[in-house]
């Protein structure tokens, strides 16, 4: 009992050291908890299986985030609610945007899927952590901004930034090493929405997805005909849903075209930590394009 | 005494000779200070851009060194393998990139990496016996 409470003490003591800073999305948790290790609180609101597309914050979400001084989003477009909610901030609270500091690309595939003008042609793509070299420079802008919030522990935040960028650069080398698994003439990529650009490019992917196909997963007569028609031509080998989205259009497709039907990606969401959900991404890629 | 005349001229000498100190310094500068005066004139105008350099070496180097127009941006002087900071960026740059290994250390390789936000890295390998000296030059409009 006794030694129960002095844990207790000791870690509510530890806690009250800590500085609290705000996540809008659990890729950005990650990133925090890797810079920021013991000196940091995190506070997310985004949760792992909600849609980063659509969701909005409601008031208990910026209850949790007073007391937050700082306040992470991805950018780059991703949190399309972000300007009414630097609006709703309180004095000397700031959002930093980690994409702002990341090279952008835009939307470029053949079709145009048309759930929101984010994934419209041309428009910027906010997917920028699916490269996982920017990942390796979004440990440097964390921890930059983390140094100039709390400078006596600036060197602690540029070490573990330093530990951190090394594990993304290994991460980087080895989903290079499994691409090349893959023949040159099969890395086509047919995702339901346009969130894999930055990763096609960077792994030397062609980047395809299924057009027409509303948010519910739903497509019309007219645009499966095409669609079929299309994957036949191409010889494409495989399609993959994705995490949170629904399959039932794409279960057709396969169906109809032989294409096999891979597992699902985490296109916006996470698989436990950021790492993790790299390796299940190009682990699947791998496995159903190799097959 | 007090009112003494000599006493005032003395003290009049006096506080003369104090200031000549700081007036000397500023009116016979060494003529390449003007130039690096010159230069810090220049730099100031648009530093535009923060930044990240990052340095790896295949063999520690002894030092590592960016400057702009003779002015010292970044320097490393501990022996290591790898090294990193912020460095801050002009619109179009033009760096001075220099790292120098301890006597006896083969030919080796040294990469470089400078971040600019938001904009493409520019990165590469350079080769070198004992020294480099290389300039990098950046276009980030």
């Amino acid at each position: 009992m006794k030694m129960t409470f002095w844990i207790y003490l000791l870690m509510t003591l530890a806690a009250l050291g800590q500085l609290k800073v705000g996540s809008l999305n659990p890729i950005a948790t990650d990133l925090l908890k890797q810079v920021g290790g013991e000196h940091i609180e995190v506070v997310t609101i985004l949760k792992e299986d909600q849609d980063v597309h659509t969701f909005r914050p409601d008031s208990r979400d910026l209850r949790k985030m007073q007391k937050c001084v700082l306040i992470f989003a991805m950018g780059k477009g991703l949190e399309s609610y972000l300007d009414g909610f630097e609006d709703s901030l309180e004095k000397g609270q700031a959002v930093i945007e980690i994409g702002k500091s990341i090279p952008s690309q835009r939307v470029d595939a053949d079709p145009i899927y048309v759930c929101c003008p984010s994934h419209a042609q041309g428009a910027e793509d906010p997917h920028w952590w699916h490269n996982v070299k920017n990942m390796e420079r979004a440990v440097k802008i964390v921890s930059r901004e983390l140094g100039k919030l709390d400078p006596d522990n600036a060197k602690a935040y540029r070490s573990r930034a330093k530990l951190a960028g090394a594990r993304y650069r290994e991460l980087h080398r080895w989903v290079k090493s499994r691409v090349s698994e893959i023949p040159k003439g099969q890395r086509v990529l047919v995702t339901p929405h346009a969130a894999f650009g930055y990763f096609c490019k960077a792994y030397g992917f062609q980047a395809a997805f299924v057009q027409g196909l509303s948010k519910d997963g739903e497509i019309s007569a007219q645009q499966l005909a095409h669609t079929i028609r299309e994957l036949k031509e191409k010889q494409i080998k495989a399609i993959f849903p994705e995490r949170l989205a629904n399959p039932k259009a794409l279960k057709q497709l396969s169906q109809e075209t032989g294409c096999q039907l891979g597992a699902p990606l985490y296109a916006d969401s996470i698989h436990h930590d950021y790492e993790r959900t790299i390796r299940h991404n190009v682990n699947e890629i791998v496995k159903a394009l190799t097959r | 005494m007090k009112g003494s005349p000599l006493c005032a001229a003395l003290l009049l000498s006096f506080i003369f000779a104090l200031a000549i100190v700081p007036l000397l310094s500023l009116t016979h500068r060494e003529p390449q200070s003007f130039a690096a005066s010159e230069a810090s004139g220049n730099e100031t105008l648009i530093p535009v851009l923060s930044g990240f350099v990052t340095v790896r070496s295949a063999h520690p180097y002894q030092s590592i060194e960016i400057s702009r127009g003779g002015k010292v941006l970044w320097q490393v002087s501990e022996p290591g393998l790898e090294a990193e900071s912020e460095l801050e960026l002009l619109a179009q740059d033009l760096l001075q990139f220099r790292v120098i290994w301890p006597d006896e250390t083969p030919e080796t390789a040294v990469f470089v990496e400078i971040e600019p936000d938001g904009k493409e890295a520019f990165s590469q390998t350079y080769w070198a016996v004992g020294n480099l000296g290389e300039e990098i030059r950046l276009d980030l409009k």
